[in-house]
């Protein structure tokens, strides 16, 4: 008869529900987004989740697993929702569908699965949509405050499904604001004025943009409560929103010192697109990040000032998922160069102290 | 000169917090309550004990009964052989029935060697040694020898020999462990709540023979009453060294030697080397009272306290149990419901292992017995192998690592069997706390990746160490057979030499007739004196005859 | 005209100068022997088999430098071609089950009342561990012992035969979790 070695004690969280909190830290963010850009991001929601447990069902089903019990870690659903939140509310439901099964073949069960996956899931499906689809992509709605009209629940999802609403309005019409022009996200805007050679004071003294901005502004800062949330009941420990925030606050302090027409503001930054979201539900997960305290530091603050620098400096407006992906390499080397003192291997001068 | 260093020590208080601490650690839920209410007892002996050979870290020794002899209480029944091993005495008055192996509750299920003895009613004492008196300086080697002659090992559960450990001479400080850390255990608690002054005088006796200058006693903040106790005792007592209580807050593994160093020095044990190159002693409270029992008393460690615990015990409590007392007698005497027991945890719930089949002992390393209704629903129990969850590298586990590894590696590792990169993440630093498991969210059983992955560099080690000494021996045969074989050649060619030589001579003397004469003269003579050789030579002759 | 000159002369110069410092590195820095070769053979579990079809894991070592494929022993089994590809960077192959299959450990052990002491088995013994001598009996030497069974063909009177090794509790394994969720691949061993 085998016996099972000790410890026989064991109390913790299960992973599932682990999963299931941060899906509920992600409440806050979600509602404020529906109210600054409509339904579509519900159906989003919905759509994301749908594909992302089908996919990992169906996946698991031809690597002969039992799905059961993988399904119900809930990660599948986490990585559906994590997207969810980063896509367009208008987007068509095929991309969703295209960037989910990616992210969820070969984000995760191309590598075997939960746990094994050196990629943020999430981001490598958002990637993809982002190279693929750019202009779909990029194509937000203007906030709440701003825009003409927000699409209803109906409207939304016949934006979704069919790109055009029963009267014959498309994504285009609904992003037009009053004066006929169509705005972006913030971070895009910024991108696209400063090509054009327009200074900052210029670019932030437009009402548009101080409306459009307050919408993203309360998103970031949802996402933020629900971050703060997960931070209190222990599921992510500080290290890397700290040093990602940080280093963030740093390097865009550091390049609006010297030049401030040409470089946004820190508060710009963390108060825009994706950063906050970034900080506490992306760069955090734990398959994907840097496993070690000091490698933990590292990994959040070097994603922190890629995101400052693509954003400024890169073709895209948003850098999120490439600063992500890009330290997603990164980890194997920063987790080998940053193993924690074993017990009694510290120098000798140092024991004796 | 005693009673002014007691006065000394009286005067401040002997109690202070922990100077250091120690990475990580747990709190889990104690249960120490349930044994810790009830003073010591006696347990009686068994009709039968089951007394394995081996029940120390080291070699195993030399039985010296034999099957059907009579022996007596304190007998010796297995000699230590070698410096890491230990005597083994009998518990009980009795008959050897029977030398065949038995089930000694190790984790393999396989059976070991095992002496089986069928108990008399009527026991004797069972001190067969004579009480030393320690106070006595010239006594220290007699002290030496009676701890090893009295089998004595590490109580705490590790049950390394003892008398290496006090072998050493440059010990600054006796720390005695009495952290008691993990959950259910309460025996080394009881015994300073009970018998604090035997205990004393054991650390003193100890701490006298490693010339210790001061004794340290280590102990949780959750263990208010036997603190008192003991500090009450060290108050009363007049023995020379200086003794101090340092009291730690309550985390789980704080009794683990590396750590309950570093919670008393604030020190670090360097990796590789042992307590005694910092002038440490570390001792447990049990293995210092078989050391008052084996000098004072004169009493071989036989026997020992151990805590019966869990929710279906009728009595629970610390109970002094002979070695080789088997887990059904303790069922039938304590009336636990088999029905609910599917299993007994020997030691504690975090590093104590479980047995199913309940003909296992008592040994000497057995400090707690728990018999528990496994309750499923708040997994405070994990009762069978489930298909785990895998790893997600939520860095729990290195949070509350006390040897500052990265669990979440470690396992990386096993599974994938990459043993080098295992044992560069520190594998053999790893304790087997058992808090990272504990802490899981996946419930990975994670230990018992460790412990996979440790037997398997042991395996390896062990398959080097072999291939490497075949490899000698097949160089060594190759070179051998060259050997032979270039001296049959140089064998050869010497004698191929002598003929041509011969031949040479004879070709120089060909006119000198006399010289023939004396040369077949001495031909014959050597003939008559070996034949095997001469023929040889005489073969020659004829073929250099034809030749010429 | 001048400008390739100067071209082909300054390249004509770093090839020479190139050339002589390797040259001298040759020269300096010459390793005796095979390196590889010696890695190889600590790899190999240096029974002296056969198995593999060279006489001896030393010349088995010099032909994989040679490549050889490094699935041809046996002895050494999954762990052993493991180490080997890693060492060698190669893929990872499956055991040549021609060359036989991987075992338990095993020693051989002369039964030693029909032995007619005729030195043959001594003789084969690649690590000397039978002792001996003509027309004595002979025994077989178990903590020597690398289970290579090159004695038993020779022996004429079939008296040796091949024990597995037992497991003992000191050397018990700790298995594998990750195989306890699947109880049927545990290779069950009933031990009386």
């Amino acid at each position: 008869m085998m016996n099972l070695s000790s410890p026989f004690f064991h109390k913790a969280m299960p992973t599932n529900k682990v999963m299931m909190l941060v899906c509920v830290a992600l409440i806050p963010g979600i509602i404020t987004q529906v109210y600054f850009f409509g339904f579509g991001v519900i159906i989003n929601l919905i759509l994301c989740a749908v594909f992302a447990v089908s996919a990992e069902y169906t996946i698991l089903k031809l690597r002969t697993r039992e799905p059961r019990t993988s399904i119900q870690d809930n990660s599948a659903l986490l990585t559906g929702l994590l997207l969810a939140v980063a896509l367009p509310p208008t987007l068509p439901f095929w991309m969703t569908f295209v960037g989910v099964w990616f992210a969820i073949i070969f984000g995760k069960q191309l590598y075997g699965g939960l746990g094994y996956n050196p990629f943020n899931p999430a981001m490598v499906g958002y990637v993809l949509l982002l190279i693929s689809f750019p202009v779909e992509m990029t194509a937000w709605l203007p906030a709440r405050e701003l825009a003409v009209s927000l699409p209803s629940f109906y409207e939304s999802s016949q934006l979704i499904f069919f790109a055009q609403t029963a009267d014959g309005l498309t994504v285009e019409n609904f992003r037009q604001l009053a004066d006929g022009f169509t705005m972006a996200t913030p971070l895009d805007h910024l991108k696209t004025e400063t090509t054009l050679g327009r200074m900052n004071s210029e670019i932030f003294a437009n009402p548009d943009m101080a409306l459009n901005l307050n919408g993203w502004k309360w998103v970031n800062l949802m996402f933020l409560l629900g971050g703060l949330y997960l931070l209190a009941i222990k599921i992510v420990r500080w290290h890397i929103p700290v040093a990602y925030l940080l280093a963030m606050i740093i390097t865009s302090f550091l390049l609006n010192t010297y030049d401030n027409q040409l470089y946004a503001a820190p508060s710009f930054h963390l108060l825009t697109g994706a950063t906050m979201l970034g900080a506490f539900f992306i760069a955090t997960d734990p398959v994907s990040a840097s496993t070690t305290p000091k490698g933990r530091l590292i990994y959040g603050a070097l994603i922190g000032f890629l995101i400052v620098i693509i954003r400024t400096f890169g073709g895209y407006p948003d850098a999120i998922a490439f600063a992500v992906l890009l330290l997603n390499i990164a980890v194997p080397t920063i987790d080998h160069y940053t193993k924690p003192v074993i017990y009694g291997h510290k120098k000798e001068t140092e024991l004796h102290d | 000169m005693s009673k002014s260093i007691v006065k000394s020590v009286s005067s401040k208080s002997i109690v202070e917090q922990a100077k250091g601490s120690f990475h990580g650690g747990i709190h889990p839920a104690e249960f120490k309550n349930i044994s810790n209410q009830q003073s010591i007892k006696d347990l009686p002996i068994a009709a039968q004990l089951v007394i394995p050979v081996k029940q120390q870290l080291g070699q195993t020794g030399e039985v010296v009964v034999n099957l059907g002899d009579r022996i007596s209480r304190g007998q010796l029944l297995v000699k230590a052989t070698g410096i890491l091993s230990a005597n083994i005495h009998s518990p009980a008055d009795g008959i050897v029935t029977s030398l065949s192996p038995a089930y000694v509750g190790h984790p393999s299920g396989m059976k070991s060697a095992a002496i089986t003895i069928k108990t008399d009613l009527e026991q004797s004492e069972g001190k067969i040694f004579e009480p030393i008196d320690w106070r006595n300086p010239s006594n220290l080697e007699e002290i030496q020898s009676r701890i090893r002659q009295a089998g004595i090992v590490g109580l705490g559960g590790a049950t390394f020999p003892t008398h290496v450990k006090t072998s050493s001479r440059e010990i600054n400080t006796l720390i005695v462990n009495a952290m008691e850390c993990e959950p259910f255990i309460t025996c080394d608690d009881r015994m300073l709540k009970d018998i604090p002054k035997q205990v004393i005088e054991g650390a003193q006796i100890v701490a006298n023979l490693v010339k210790a200058k001061n004794i340290i006693f280590a102990t949780e903040d959750n263990k208010q009453l036997s603190i008192e106790k003991l500090s009450e005792a060290i108050s009363k007592t007049t023995e020379s060294i200086p003794m101090s209580i340092v009291v730690a807050p309550t985390k789980y593994p704080s009794g683990g030697e590396k750590q309950t160093i570093e919670l008393v020095t604030g020190k670090q044990v360097p990796s590789g080397k042992i307590p005694a190159s910092m002038g440490l002693l570390v001792q447990n409270v049990a293995t210092l009272h078989a050391v008052f029992n084996a000098v004072v008393k004169g009493q071989p460690l036989y026997q020992r306290l151990v805590t019966i615990t869990g929710n279906l015990v009728d009595r629970p409590g610390n109970y002094w149990i002979a070695f080789g007392t088997q887990i059904t007698d303790l069922i039938e005497h304590f009336n636990v419901d088999v029905n609910d027991c599917e299993k007994v945890i020997i030691g504690g719930p975090l590093m104590g292992q479980s047995v199913t089949d309940f003909t296992a002992p008592v040994t000497k390393a057995t400090n707690c017995l728990i018999f528990n209704k496994a309750d499923k629903t708040e997994k405070a129990w994990l009762t069978q192998t489930t298909e785990h969850q895998p790893c997600i590298r939520c860095g729990e586990c290195e949070k509350v690592c006390p040897a500052d590894l990265l669990p979440q590696q470690l396992l990386w590792y096993s599974q994938s069997d990459q043993w080098e990169n295992l044992q560069q993440q520190g594998i053999l630093d790893c304790i087997e706390c058992g808090a990272c498991a504990y802490v899981c969210p996946s419930e990975i059983p994670l230990v018992q990746y460790y412990r996979y992955g440790k037997s398997s560099l042991k395996d390896i080690q062990r398959k080097n160490v072999i291939a490497e000494k075949a490899k000698k021996r097949f160089d060594f045969k190759e070179m051998r057979i060259q050997r032979e074989k270039a001296e049959r050649a140089a064998k050869h060619k010497k004698a191929a030499e002598a003929r041509r030589q011969a031949a040479l001579d004879k070709k120089n003397d060909s006119d000198g007739k006399q010289q023939a004469i004396n040369d077949a003269l001495a031909r014959v003579k050597q003939k008559k004196a070996s034949v095997g050789q001469a023929q040889g030579v005489a073969q020659t002759e004829t073929d250099e005859k034809k030749e010429s | 005209m001048l400008e390739l000159l100067i071209a082909t002369l300054t390249l004509v110069g770093f090839a020479f100068i190139c050339g002589s410092l390797l040259g001298f590195a040759s020269i300096k820095f010459k390793v005796e022997g095979n390196p590889i070769v010696d890695q190889i053979n600590e790899v190999l579990p240096q029974t002296q088999c056969g198995q593999c079809g060279y006489p001896g894991c030393k010349p088995y070592a010099e032909a994989i430098a040679e490549g050889e494929a490094i699935n041809r022993c046996p002895p050494g089994g999954e762990a052993g071609i493991k180490a080997l590809a890693e060492l060698l960077d190669m893929e990872v192959v499956e055991l040549d089950e021609s060359c036989g299959e991987e075992s338990l450990p095993t020693v051989v052990v002369i039964r030693e009342d029909e032995c007619i002491g005729c030195t043959k088995c001594i003789q084969a013994c690649p690590v000397d561990a039978i002792t001996g001598a003509a027309k004595m009996m002979h025994t077989v030497i178990e903590s020597e012992c690398t289970g290579c069974d090159l004695c038993i063909p020779p022996c004429p009177v079939d008296c040796i035969d091949i024990v597995e090794i037992q497991p003992t509790i000191d050397d018990w394994h700790w298995p594998n979790p990750a195989q306890l969720n699947k109880p049927s691949q545990i290779p069950v061993k009933v031990i009386s």
